[in-house]
């Protein structure tokens, strides 16, 4: 048996963004194959007050991710002496995987945020090499497939909804996840972006089952 | 066979760190040799500043992930345990893949299957010294009990405020084997 640099640690990520809000979810739990390892592992990391990414897959990949992508981040805003915007970071972030195509970050990414150019609230999805896409909604990782047809079916094709109803689906839709899949559990970030405003930060108790 | 008897786990450092290991022990040695070394430097400098046992995580964290990353894994499950910058208690574990977390309380191997499920139950947030010497010792007797490559003699090492010290070798006591 040889050595495989890769592991999964599990978890979920969820973002959906409105008119004038982003919402983006990670479960807590870190896991490896039956063991839970920990019930307090955020999988959320904010860059500045537009950039909040999540990050489901490998924990080791995810913090060294984060180290590669807060350096930059940091070094733009020194250079620019303006603060990054989601857009640009989207960018870096896609850049910065592709880089490891042959080596790739074992990470399941989603990009939530405000674009500083026109105050807008984006979502941005990734798989572990680079590609990207602009959505309204994303879900990642363990519980992506449990997790993706609750948003379809209730914001796929519809009018944008409130800040609230949106909370609602996010957490129904995590509730179908823990539930049913045995990487995500444990508690429920949930953090809300508007423009201008600061990161309005909540956690909520999942299954420890 | 048990090709080695003997071997300890666990060894302390002058700074109050005590680093506990699961794996290939050459890989051990070599962070030994390092640790023991880098800890050595930092009290020559003299400059009224030594790193405590998260610093010293935070450069193993560091360090295995970037061995990995080489795929020059150092195949080993680490325990760090003292006190961070603050002097407040600091327990975390690092592993080959750079894996890494800070717990009140953590197990490598087969401690992970065995040792665990004791600790989530019977840990508490205010247990005194004695309490969690009996608690370590009831996860090691579990493992001996059910890891057959495991032997009933144990060594402990503590860091308090006082400092940091690795107990003497004993054997287990009152083991079921109904």
């Amino acid at each position: 048996m040889s050595f495989s640099p890769y592991t999964d640690n599990g978890g979920t990520c969820v973002a959906i963004a409105g008119p004038d809000y982003v919402l983006i979810a990670g479960d807590t739990r870190m896991s490896d194959g039956y063991n839970i390892l920990h019930r307090d592992i955020p999988k959320l990391s904010q860059f500045n007050e537009n950039i909040v990414m999540g990050t489901a897959g490998m924990h080791a990949d995810m913090i060294g991710l984060r180290k590669e992508l807060g350096i930059r981040q940091q070094e733009y805003e020194y250079q620019a002496r303006t603060k990054m915007g989601v857009a640009a970071f989207a960018q870096l972030l896609a850049t910065t995987l592709y880089n490891r195509r042959f080596f790739p970050f074992y990470t399941f990414n989603i990009l939530a945020g405000v674009d500083t150019k026109d105050n807008t609230c984006a979502i941005y999805t990734y798989d572990a090499v680079g590609c990207v896409l602009k959505a309204p909604y994303a879900a990642s990782g363990a519980g992506e497939s449990l997790v993706l047809p609750v948003l379809d079916a209730e914001l796929k094709a519809r009018d944008p909804v409130t800040a609230e109803e949106a909370k609602r689906v996010l957490t129904a839709a995590f509730r179908a996840a823990d539930e049913r899949e045995i990487s995500t559990g444990d508690t429920l970030m949930i953090w809300t972006m508007r423009p201008g405003q600061e990161i309005v930060k909540e956690t909520m108790p999942l299954r420890r089952d | 066979m048990v090709r080695y008897k003997g071997i300890r786990r666990v060894t302390a450092y002058d700074n109050g760190v005590c680093l506990g290991f699961s794996g290939d022990h050459a890989d051990f040695q070599s962070i030994d040799d390092e640790l023991t070394n880098m800890i050595r430097q930092d009290q020559c400098v003299d400059d009224g500043v030594t790193m405590g046992a998260k610093s010293i995580y935070g450069f193993l964290a560091a360090w295995m992930y970037q061995q990995r990353n080489e795929m020059k894994p150092l195949s080993v499950s680490l325990v760090v345990a003292g006190k961070d910058d603050k002097g407040e208690p600091f327990l975390g574990t690092v592993d080959q893949l750079g894996t890494h977390y800070e717990a009140p309380f953590v197990a490598t191997g087969f401690g992970n299957d065995l040792a665990l499920p004791v600790l989530r139950k019977e840990w508490t947030p205010n247990m005194s010294e004695l309490d969690a010497i009996r608690l370590v010792e009831d996860c090691l007797r579990v493992c001996y009990q059910r890891d057959c490559k495991a032997s009933n003699s144990i060594v402990m090492a503590k860091s308090t405020v006082d400092g940091v010290q690795v107990g003497v070798e004993y054997k287990l006591q009152n083991i079921n084997w109904q």
